[in-house]
């Protein structure tokens, strides 16, 4: 315990001595000092974790220490705009999810950014969105559900953000019918309502996989399959115009000098490909790993931002 | 003033608070929502309601029916004099500490509140001022890497 | 079964383990003890770091710091008068008018003893019940936890103070900003004046050291100017009776510490209500059941016992929830969860089955940190309080600058200045004698309450035969009536007769 409490002083003074020692022309460039991450959301959740699992494998290839600092807020938005307003010299970079790029910025006039505030350096996972209802519910697939609304049931829905109301409205108003769609603390709150009988349907971003089989999984709302239940159609499949891919991803704010943000982009994206971290990520948390570059990203969120726009202009008429 | 009359002018004050959060307050602070099912500004226009109400009942309550007629108001100005100092010498402090760093505002508050209480050791002052912020400091910055203002 | 609890506790006594239990402990109770820093923060830096370690000495080392934080927590309410969280207020009630009495380490003790007995009991429970009580917490939905925050609402306002008026608005006040964030349906703003700081609401911790701690400090500071060089705490008194706590003392409360123990596991094992309203209700409830209602809030040693036992019996109950659903049943209990799940420990219905030797290895060391949370709080005691004998003029400035770090700590630059403005409103409500004891209820349970009626109405869609077809709900609803009704009544019956003290 006492060498882990020290970890923090040793590694600096190690670092230091390393850098001291090894002074070649390389080092002399980026990173100078210790290079710190906005993490949109709080310590021990997912992207916390990754966060930290990876931040640990860029520290050894930067050569200096990466500090993660947990910013929760909003959906990562608070960390974003503390990240907005920083210095563009690669110090200092964020953590948060695609929505918190898309979706955010056209809910709310508090978001003073959009998606071309910031350039994005890597992706670390892919989040795995899907709809799941009970194990012993009528429903078995989503053409159930939708003959039910059509019959005039009004089923419930629950939901964990206003970005997946609008979702699920829009493709229940695509049938023309009604659900009740209801708000929830997110995560394993849905899935304990799912299980316990009081909604008939539940969102989870990849938390079902833990349940197994006391859940049942109905349709995948990116525009891939999910990895563990490729035989659960996508929206897109079942004929719905929609379809987000979510991520966690690594940004940074607009005009960071172009070698330092390949350095940072070859220290991330090389951190999340390491194999330690590919498997914690895969089979611990359950996320697919998938880390694409920066042009792929900034489409990713692109594509985020057209779809929440025809959600908002759907819900608005 | 009795502290009859100190309560009940207390329940008037809240009361009318209340009513300028409802009409000015709630409409302006809450934005609206035309697709939700329970409205946005609900449970705060319960609870303000529910204030205004309480301090007004409470107001005609010390009026009418309080026995205690005699009692004096707990008004102490030199103990408000002192707590407002207090505020402010934190405030300075909380302002250092995001301007400045960590430790000049922790140097600032502790010595300056060692004075405030009485002490007139230059030593006793300044090892009050510089030992507690330095074995914080010390503690999560350098021992546990947490980065602090 | 017996093979597998044998293999577990073999797994749990590794030296590691020990050490990180002993550590942990040790870690929980100094954070605790500090007014202005909690174990939630001392979890909140250890989480990272856990990461690391082996899984059950991640486990062993966060659930030991979560134990040691209820213990250390009580000794701050008692000696400073300044609870570091809202669980402990109520330890101050009767512990700061002990330790003003001399009785400071009669009161730490009683404390320690019935907080490590509320923990335990609770620890047995999730042992050996976790599973049908999880069926019950599955069986909850939101209509059921409505009522039972309703139900919760009732029975603490009771504890209003004298003035039923004061009390109530300032429960209202809790609840109004309780509001402030996104709203939790349609994510439009409230009250968050173009800040995103304030997109989540006032953070709890920083509301909590501003009313609680801060205000306290406030008060004392101006309070003991001129007199600084002396305590604020009297001379431990000579007599031996009031140092120890005997064997007979400990009995005699031991009604009090089952009954809170009882409470406090309940409410645990239902996730959204927290140690706070745990520590509330089981001091209430004491109150109640005493044939001496008029001496608590004077120095009641058992006023000490009802809320300690309550709030400690919380922390292990809080686990079948987390372990049984993956559901944490408050912010600490969270960040455990990420714990777990950094160590491919996937808290879910199947968790027994597929990691019982890692679960039961878990249990063996909460039991060991029971343990160990007696041993060190029973010698941990003398020093705080002998520490906190230190003159006013180190302590209270001190403390002063802790509560800002505290802040700082768990809610980030934001939280400095909001720890000073709450400190404000909680001296306010000190001076003019408004209960922040309904305050902080009413903010900690706000969002709760506020979420699950909001469940209730779209669920129910306009139909009041929704609310029929809940019978659990219904009878809880009809219990928090008739306390109501009953709170109501007694004051007014109280106010009538004139004062008899």
């Amino acid at each position: 315990m006492t060498q882990m409490k020290f970890t923090g002083a040793v590694r600096r003074v190690a670092t230091v001595l390393t850098v001291g020692l090894l002074a070649t022309p390389a080092f002399a460039d980026f990173p100078e000092k210790p290079v710190t991450v906005l993490v949109g959301f709080g310590a021990g959740g997912g992207a916390d974790t990754l966060a930290r699992l990876i931040g640990k494998e860029a520290e050894a290839a930067l050569g200096q220490p990466v500090v993660i600092e947990n910013v929760p807020g909003g959906g990562g938005v608070v960390a974003a705009t503390k990240l907005m307003n920083a210095t563009p010299d690669g110090y200092t970079i964020g953590m948060a999810v695609t929505s918190t790029f898309s979706y955010a910025p056209l809910a709310s006039d508090t978001v003073k950014f959009d998606a071309d505030t910031f350039d994005y350096l890597t992706s670390a996972a892919a989040l795995q969105n899907a709809v799941v209802v009970g194990k012993d519910s009528p429903f078995n697939t989503w053409e159930d559900v939708v003959a039910a609304g059509k019959s005039g049931q009004k089923v419930s829905f629950g939901s964990s953000s206003p970005a997946v109301n609008l979702m699920m409205n829009y493709i229940s108003a695509h049938d023309g019918y009604e659900m009740k769609v209801v708000p929830t603390k997110g995560g394993a709150e849905i899935m304990k309502d799912v299980m316990g009988g009081h909604m008939d349907m539940g969102w989870s971003a990849g938390i079902h996989q833990r349940f197994g089989d006391d859940v049942k999984v109905l349709a995948a709302a990116g525009n891939e399959r999910l990895v563990n239940s490729p035989d659960v159609p996508t929206f897109r499949d079942l004929g719905y115009d929609v379809g987000d891919d979510t991520y966690f991803l690594f940004f940074a704010p607009k005009g960071i000098p172009d070698e330092v943000f390949q350095a940072l982009h070859d220290a991330f994206s090389a951190g999340a490909q390491k194999p330690e971290v590919v498997s914690m990520v895969e089979s611990k948390m359950g996320f697919p790993s998938k880390v694409l570059m920066p042009d792929q990203l900034r489409e990713n969120v692109a594509a985020s931002t057209a779809i929440y726009e025809k959600l908002i202009a759907a819900a608005g008429n | 003033m009795t502290l009859r009359i100190f309560e009940a002018l207390v329940g008037a004050g809240v009361t009318l608070l209340a009513l300028g959060l409802w009409l000015w307050g709630i409409p302006a602070w809450v934005e609206p929502n035309d697709f939700v099912t329970v409205a946005p500004d609900l449970m705060p226009r319960v609870a303000v309601g529910f204030i205004g109400t309480l301090g007004a009942l409470m107001c005609l309550h010390r009026l009418f029916l309080e026995p205690d007629r005699t009692s004096p108001a707990p008004i102490d100005p030199k103990s408000m004099v002192l707590t407002v100092i207090v505020l402010v010498l934190f405030a300075i402090a909380v302002t250092l500490m995001l301007t400045v760093g960590y430790i000049v505002g922790g140097v600032f508050i502790t010595g300056a509140l060692t004075i405030f209480m009485g002490q007139r050791k230059w030593w006793a002052i300044a090892l009050m001022a510089i030992c507690p912020p330095l074995m914080l400091w010390g503690f999560f910055e350098v021992l546990l890497g947490i980065p602090l203002p | 079964m017996l093979e597998t609890v044998i293999t577990a506790f073999s797994d749990a006594l590794t030296i590691q383990t020990l050490v990180l239990i002993v550590a942990g402990v040790f870690i929980g109770q100094f954070f605790g003890a500090i007014p202005g820093l909690s174990a939630l923060t001392a979890i909140a830096i250890a989480v990272p770091l856990t990461y690391y370690f082996t899984p059950v000495g991640a486990l062993a080392f966060l659930v030991s710091i979560n134990k040691g934080g209820t213990v250390g927590g009580s000794v701050s309410a008692i000696l400073m008068n300044t609870p570091g969280t809202p669980e402990a207020a109520a330890t101050a009630f009767d512990g700061h008018p002990l330790a003003k009495q001399g009785k400071g380490l009669k009161a730490l003790k009683m404390a320690l003893f019935s907080s490590v007995t509320g923990d335990t009991l609770s620890d047995f429970v999730l042992f050996a019940v976790s599973a049908p009580l999880a069926l019950i917490a599955i069986k909850m939905g939101p209509t059921e936890m409505l009522s039972v925050i309703v139900f919760a609402l009732t029975i603490i306002a009771s504890l209003v103070g004298r003035s039923m008026f004061k009390g109530l608005i300032a429960a209202f006040l809790g609840l109004l900003l309780a509001t402030v964030g996104l709203d939790p349906e349609g994510g439009t703003s409230r009250f968050i004046f173009g800040m995103p700081d304030l997109m989540d609401g006032l953070p709890i911790s920083a509301v909590g050291i501003g009313v609680l701690a801060m205000a306290e400090v406030l008060r004392q500071l101006v309070m003991l100017r001129g007199a600084a060089g002396d305590s604020h705490l009297p001379l431990s008194s000579e007599r031996p009776e009031d140092k120890r706590l005997s064997w007979a003392e400990y009995r005699g409360t031991l009604r009090t510490i089952l009954r809170s123990a009882a409470i406090g596991t309940g409410i645990g094992a239902l996730p959204g209500i927290g140690s706070s309203a745990a520590a509330f209700i089981g001091y209430n409830a004491a109150i109640r059941a005493s044939k001496d209602p008029k001496s608590f809030g004077k120095g009641n040693i058992e006023g000490v016992a009802a809320t300690e036992a309550a709030n400690s019996s919380v922390v292990g109950a809080n686990f079948i929830p987390l372990l049984a659903l993956g559901i944490p049943g408050n912010v600490a209990a969270a960040l455990i969860l990420g714990a777990f799940i950094v160590h491919g420990i996937q808290p879910g219905p199947h968790l027994m089955t597929e990691q019982g030797r890692l679960v039961y290895a878990m249990f063996a060391a909460m039991v060991i940190a029971n343990g160990t949370n007696l041993i060190l709080g029973y010698f941990g005691l003398r020093v705080f309080a002998f520490a906190a004998r230190a003159p006013a003029m180190v302590v209270f400035p001190t403390i002063g600058l802790v509560c800002l770090t505290g802040a700082f700590l768990t809610s980030g630059t934001f939280g400095l200045p909001l720890v000073v403005g709450f400190a404000v409103i909680g001296y306010l409500m000190r001076a003019l004698e408004f209960s922040f004891v309904t305050f902080i209820i009413g903010f900690v349970l706000g969002p709760s309450f506020e979420l699950s009626f909001r469940q209730t109405v779209i669920l129910a869609d306009g139909e009041i035969g929704y609310l029929f077809d809940r019978p659990i709900a219904l009878a809880i609803f009809g219990l928090a009536a008739f306390t109501l009704a009953r709170t109501v009544w007694r004051h007014v019956a109280h106010a009538r007769k004139p004062e008899e003290t």
